[in-house]
């Protein structure tokens, strides 16, 4: 346990060398509903089949200006400012709590995605927080796409 | 981190096109699939990084030819004594303010049949983003997203959102970039 620290420093120097290449990518997405949510509400993730057990690597949350329709036909919405993502992990810790969605935007970030030092996500219990409806509108969605390993890729690289 | 990029460097590009449709108003519902075509060069290769080439053909020129995520002399290398770069489709999705690549999506397969992307939306492959004063841009020092997988290419496919023959009289052709190695 007491060698804990010195892991965790170690893993992040060797993250933050190299940009982490993508080795498998999920985009999901959370309706706002027919009326959307009020200010304060948390909306929660459904369940994807694939992203269970998966060790996240990275995210990005995408706005009409990257993708105007989801996959499900869905119009994408036209603002992040009022959105914030927080992500709980299989022990049911918030690893990421009230991230600005706007942040995990590439578009307005140069280009760039967030990359996570890798955590064993829970996204049934993952949620998106709406703090301002403004700019939102009914039936709406969010899009995320997650950057993830599989659990047997993440054995193979000695994340467990 | 940024500025250092893939931690993996592609020795060869190849350019692959997809023909989205061919007649206005046929064939093009929305999450229609729009496979790619066979290209066994790249079949069981390791893709380390894919361009989606949305923009002008000089867009492209600058991502490739400017500093680059990937290593350019091997690149460069692959271009002039492989031949290997096919000369640009020519196909613009982005002329005339027609963001068509807001509704593509690309959906990839590793040489195991298990899916690796799912449903990448396209424009997140183009390298745009916004700068100080919002302006969609090219972004010149080459943010070419960083991938390692190995790619069964006819697997592959691209899906539409939406009906874009509405959006375009064209049938359009979606060219990707594989930089692999």
């Amino acid at each position: 346990m007491q060698k804990r620290p010195l892991l965790i420093v170690a893993a992040f120097f060797i993250n933050t060398k190299k940009m982490k290449p993508i080795k498998n990518s999920y985009l999901i997405e959370v309706n706002l509903g027919s009326s959307v949510a009020g200010a304060g509400s948390n909306l929660t993730f459904q369940d994807y089949p694939q992203l269970r057990n998966i060790f996240v690597t990275g995210i990005e949350v995408l706005d009409a200006s990257t993708c105007a329709v989801s996959p499900s036909g869905k119009a994408v919405v036209t603002a992040l400012s009022g959105i914030t993502l927080t992500l709980i992990d299989k022990f049911n810790q918030e690893q990421i709590k009230q991230y600005p969605a706007v942040d995990l935007n590439p578009e307005v970030r140069s280009g760039f995605y967030r990359d996570f030092v890798p955590f064993q996500l829970q996204l049934t219990k993952s949620f998106i927080t709406i703090l301002s409806t403004t700019g939102l509108s009914a039936n709406q969605s969010v899009l995320l796409n997650i950057f993830y390993v599989t659990e047997a890729q993440a054995k193979a690289n000695k994340l467990q | 981190m940024e500025n250092l990029g893939n931690n993996l460097e592609c020795v060869k590009a190849l350019r692959v096109n997809v023909q989205l449709y061919e007649n206005i108003g046929y064939n093009n519902k929305p999450n229609f699939r729009y496979y790619f075509p066979e290209t066994p060069q790249l079949d069981g290769k390791t893709i380390v990084g894919i361009k989606f080439n949305a923009g002008a053909p000089i867009a492209e020129t600058i991502v490739v030819y400017g500093r680059s995520v990937i290593d350019l002399p091997n690149l460069i290398l692959s271009e002039n004594s492989q031949g290997l770069l096919q000369e640009p489709a020519g196909t613009d999705l982005m002329s005339g303010g027609i963001d068509i690549d807001k509704y593509l999506l690309v959906t990839i397969y590793n040489e195991k049949n298990e899916q690796v992307l799912a449903n990448y939306p396209c424009h997140d492959l183009a390298g745009y983003y916004k700068d100080d004063l919002g302006f969609l841009i090219v972004d010149t020092l080459g943010k070419i997203r960083p991938f390692d997988f190995k790619i069964k290419i006819r697997n592959c496919f691209v899906s539409s959102t939406s009906d874009i023959s509405l959006l375009t009289a064209l049938p359009p052709i979606a060219c990707f970039t594989f930089y692999y190695i």
